[in-house]
C-alpha cells in the first residue's frame, strides 16, 4: 500500500502540471502543447499526440480521456518484463550517463529479483572509474546480504565482469547484475569499452546479457533522446529505467524514445530506498499526466 | 561538442541569408524556428518566450542595408541576446578567513566531483589552502568518494557523522591549521523534499557560508527552473556550476537558471578528469553553442600542458620525419580527445566532411603503433622503408601492410601539401597525419 501511495504521489507531481487542462470548455490546444513541452516531451511528438487527441476529442471523448488515450497509444503494448530463467545464468547490464542512478538501481533490481523470482542475485562492480563507486555497491551488497564481485579501482571493467560471470556460475547465482561506470554517450572510447563488456558476456554465456538497461534521469531534458539513440547504436538496449521520478514532474521524453527507437520503459525509480523501484505501468503513467 | 545545436542554428541562418529584407511573415517564421530550436535545447519555456520576444522586437525595427545580409544580422542578434541572458560570470568570494563554499544540488548532478575539482583549481591556480569536507552522510560511500579524490589532489579531507558536526569540526580545523577555503559537499536532495531543504536552511543559518553554490547538470530539461527556484528560495545562492558540459547537451539549464534566479554561473565542468573545470564565460559558451568556436578554451588547454620546447618540430618541412610526427601527436593527445579540440576551432562544426577525417583515439593508437614499430632509422628516413620492412612493421604493430602503406602515403601527401606555393608563410596545421588508416 505504502509503495502504491509513493508512486501515486510521484505521478501527482506530474499531474499538477496538467491539472488546469481538465474541464476546459473550449480547448486551448496551444496551452496543451506548452504543457507537454514543460514535461520535456519533444515538440514533434507533442504535436503528434495533440493531433491524435484532437481526433479522439472530435469523436466525442472528453478532453482528458482523449489526451490520456493519445499518450497511451504512443507507448508500447503489453506489460514490460525483465527476462529471467533458472536454466542458465542471466546477466542484466546497466548503462547510462554519469549521475543517472545506476549503482542505486542495481541494488534495487537485486532486491526485485529476490522478491519477484525468488532468485539469489550477484552484483558485479564494473564501475572501476568513479572513486568509491565499488564501495557504494558493496555497502548495498552488505545491506541486502548479496555478494559483490569487484577488483581494484581503475582495473579493466571487462575483466571484472569476466570474474563476475565465473563467480556467478560457481556460486550458482542468478541473475548477475552488472553496474558500469557512467559515461557520456559522446565519448567514443568509453562506448567501445561498453561494447567490449558486452562481447565478454556474450562469449562466456551465450545469448547474454538478456537485459541491457539504460538508466535515465527523469529530470534530464531532450538530451535523453540523444543518449538513448547513441547507447542503442552501440548496444541493443532492451529497456529503460526512469529514475528520480519522485523528484520531478518530468520524463516526458520517454514518449519520444519509445516512438523513435521502440525501447520500452521497464521500471521507474521513485525514491532513494531499496524498495523504491516499480514496474512501469503505461496506463498509470498516462493517467499521471492527465487527471 | 554541442555540434547538433550548431548545425541547426547554422542551417537556420543559411535560410535567412537568402532573404533580401524581412517581412512580418518572415519575422514570425524566424521567431517560430528559433523558439523550437531553443526548446529542443532544453532552454526553459519562460526564458525562451522572453528571449524570442526580444528578438522579435529587434527584428521589427531593423533596417537592412544592401551590404549586410539579414542572416548575419539575425545571427548576431540571437548571439547577443543569449549572451545577455547568461550575464556576467560570477566568482568565489574570499573576503572571509576562512572562506566557505557550500555545494548544493539534486542527486547525480556532480557535487562530489565538482567539490574536488574546485579545491584542485584554487590550490593549483590561486595558491589557496583548501579543506574538503564530506557532509553527504546519506549516499553510501559518498564521503569515501570525496576522501579518495582529496588524496588524488593532495588536499586535506575532513568528515564527521552528520553534516552539522562535520561543518563545525571543519571550521575549527581550518582555524587551527590555516586553511583559507573550506568546500563542503552536501547530500543530494530533490527540490521537493522539504525535510532535506529544511536541513540546508539550518546549515546556512548556523554557519553562514559566504558562498552557496548550486551544482546543475547541463543535460537537465525544463525541470531546471523548478530546481533553481526551490534552492534559491531556501538559501541565498551566490553562484552556480554547470556540469557535464563535455557531452552534447546544449546547456539550456544555464539559461533557465539565470532567468529564474539571476545568480551568476562561475564554473563549467568539462570532463571526467579532476582538472576538467573552466571558468565560466558567457561569450565562450554562446559561441560554442552556435558554432563559432572556442579559441580561448583551446589556448587554455594548450597552455595547461607543458610542451617540451626542445622537442618542438622543426620549422622547415624538409626536416620533418616520423620522429617529429610521433612527438607532435603525443603532445596533442595530452590536451584531450582530438575531436573535442577540433570542435573548439571556429567554423569547424560547419564542415561536416571534416568530421569523417578525424581519426578517433583508437585510430591514433594504431598510427602510433605503426610508427613505434619502425626502427629509429626508418623514422628518420622513411624513404628507406621497402616491402620487407613494411612487412615487419605491419607484423610488429599488429596492423596490415595496407595500413602501413597508407600512413606512408599520407606522410608524403602531407609533405607535398606544405611544399605547395599556395600556402601562405606562417600557416600552421597540427603536424600529424589527418585521416583514417
Amino acid at each position: 500500500m505504502f509503495l502504491f501511495d509513493k508512486v501515486k504521489e510521484a505521478l501527482t507531481r506530474t499531474r499538477r502540471v496538467f491539472s488546469s487542462v481538465v474541464g476546459m470548455d473550449s480547448v486551448n490546444w496551444d496551452e496543451i502543447l506548452e504543457k507537454f513541452l514543460l514535461v520535456d516531451v519533444g515538440s514533434d511528438i507533442a504535436q503528434e499526440i495533440i493531433k491524435d487527441a484532437k481526433k479522439r476529442w472530435l469523436s466525442a471523448a472528453p478532453i482528458e480521456i482523449a489526451l490520456k488515450e493519445a499518450i497511451e497509444s504512443f507507448l508500447p503494448e503489453g506489460k514490460p518484463q525483465l527476462f529471467f530463467t533458472n536454466e542458465h545464468p542471466c546477466v542484466w547490464l546497466l548503462v547510462g550517463v554519469n549521475g543517472s542512478g545506476k549503482t542505486t538501481t542495481c541494488a534495487k533490481l537485486a532486491k526485485y529479483a529476490i522478491e519477484e523470482f525468488k532468485a539469489s542475485p550477484l552484483l558485479v562492480a564494473a564501475d572501476t572509474f568513479r572513486a568509491a563507486a565499488i564501495d557504494q555497491l558493496k555497502i548495498w551488497g552488505e545491506k541486502l546480504n548479496i555478494d559483490v564481485i569487484s577488483q581494484k579501482e581503475n582495473s579493466d571493467p571487462a575483466a571484472v565482469v569476466f570474474d563476475g560471470l565465473k563467480a556467478g556460475r560457481s556460486r550458482k547465482r542468478n541473475p548477475i547484475i552488472v553496474d558500469t561506470a557512467g559515461r557520456l554517450h559522446t565519448k567514443d572510447n568509453l562506448m567501445e569499452e561498453l561494447k567490449k563488456i558486452n562481447r565478454v558476456i556474450g562469449k562466456e554465456i551465450e545469448g547474454e546479457p538478456s537485459e541491457i538497461l539504460l538508466v535515465l534521469d527523469a529530470s534530464t531534458g531532450l538530451n535523453a533522446v540523444k543518449q538513448a539513440e547513441v547507447f542503442n547504436q552501440s548496444l541493443k538496449i532492451t529497456g529503460i529505467i526512469l529514475t528520480k521520478l519522485d523528484s520531478s514532474a518530468k520524463g516526458g521524453y520517454v514518449l519520444n524514445i519509445t516512438k523513435k527507437f521502440n525501447i520500452p520503459v521497464k521500471f521507474i525509480g521513485v525514491g532513494e530506498g531499496v524498495d523504491d523501484l516499480v514496474p512501469f505501468d503505461k496506463t498509470q503513467y498516462a493517467e499521471g499526466l492527465i487527471p | 561538442m554541442l555540434s547538433d545545436f550548431s548545425e541547426k542554428i547554422q542551417g537556420l541562418f543559411k535560410k535567412f541569408r537568402n532573404y533580401g529584407k524581412l517581412t512580418d511573415k518572415e519575422i514570425e517564421e524566424i521567431c517560430r524556428d528559433i523558439r523550437l530550436l531553443f526548446l529542443e535545447s532544453d532552454i526553459a519555456l519562460s526564458a525562451t518566450k522572453k528571449i524570442v520576444e526580444e528578438i522579435r522586437n529587434r527584428l521589427k525595427t531593423l533596417e537592412f542595408t544592401t551590404e549586410t545580409s539579414p542572416g548575419t544580422v539575425v545571427s548576431n542578434i540571437v548571439r547577443e541576446e543569449l549572451i545577455n541572458l547568461l550575464g556576467k560570470p560570477g566568482s568565489i568570494d574570499f573576503s572571509e578567513k576562512p572562506s566557505v563554499i557550500m555545494m548544493v544540488g539534486i542527486q547525480g548532478s556532480g557535487k562530489t566531483t565538482t567539490s574536488a575539482k574546485i579545491a584542485n583549481y584554487f590550490a593549483t591556480k590561486e595558491n589557496k589552502k583548501p579543506l574538503l569536507v564530506g557532509a553527504d552522510v546519506r549516499r553510501p560511500a559518498a564521503q569515501l568518494q570525496l576522501e579518495k579524490l582529496s588524496k588524488q589532489i593532495k588536499v586535506p579531507f575532513f568528515t564527521d557523522k552528520d553534516p552539522f558536526s562535520a561543518f563545525e569540526g571543519a571550521l575549527k580545523l581550518a582555524k587551527s591549521n590555516g586553511y583559507d577555503l573550506i568546500i563542503v559537499d552536501t547530500a543530494g536532495r530533490t527540490h521537493v523534499d522539504e525535510e532535506l531543504l529544511g536541513e540546508l536552511k539550518l546549515l546556512n543559518e548556523r554557519f553562514k557560508p559566504n558562498n552557496n553554490v548550486l551544482v546543475i547538470d547541463s543535460m537537465m530539461g525544463q525541470e531546471a527552473t523548478k530546481v533553481a527556484k526551490a534552492f534559491f528560495e531556501t538559501i541565498p545562492l551566490t553562484g552556480a556550476v554547470l556540469t557535464k558540459f563535455d557531452g552534447d547537451a546544449r546547456g539550456g539549464a544555464a539559461f533557465s537558471l539565470r532567468e529564474v534566479t539571476g545568480i551568476p554561473l562561475i564554473f563549467l565542468g568539462v570532463g571526467e578528469k579532476i582538472q576538467n573545470i573552466e571558468k565560466f564565460d558567457p561569450v565562450r559558451v554562446v559561441n560554442r553553442i552556435i558554432g563559432m568556436g572556442d579559441i580561448e578554451g583551446l589556448i587554455e588547454r594548450v597552455s595547461d600542458i607543458k610542451v617540451d620546447i626542445s622537442k618542438k618540430p622543426p620549422e622547415e618541412i624538409q626536416k620533418w620525419n616520423f620522429d617529429t610526427f610521433l612527438e607532435s601527436m603525443r603532445q596533442i593527445r595530452k590536451m584531450g580527445p582530438l575531436e573535442e579540440l577540433l570542435s573548439m576551432i571556429p567554423g569547424f562544426s560547419n564542415i561536416k566532411q571534416m568530421k569523417d577525417m578525424i581519426p578517433d583515439e583508437k585510430q591514433m593508437k594504431r598510427i602510433e603503433a605503426v610508427m613505434l614499430s619502425m626502427t629509429p632509422m626508418e623514422r628518420k628516413r622513411p624513404e628507406i622503408i621497402d616491402a620487407s620492412r613494411k612487412r615487419r612493421i605491419a607484423k610488429g604493430s599488429g596492423t596490415s601492410i595496407q595500413e602501413v602503406n597508407q600512413l606512408l602515403k599520407q606522410y608524403e601527401m602531407f609533405k607535398k601539401m606544405f611544399k605547395s606555393k599556395n600556402l601562405k608563410k606562417g600557416f600552421k596545421l597540427p603536424n600529424f597525419p589527418i585521416g583514417r588508416i
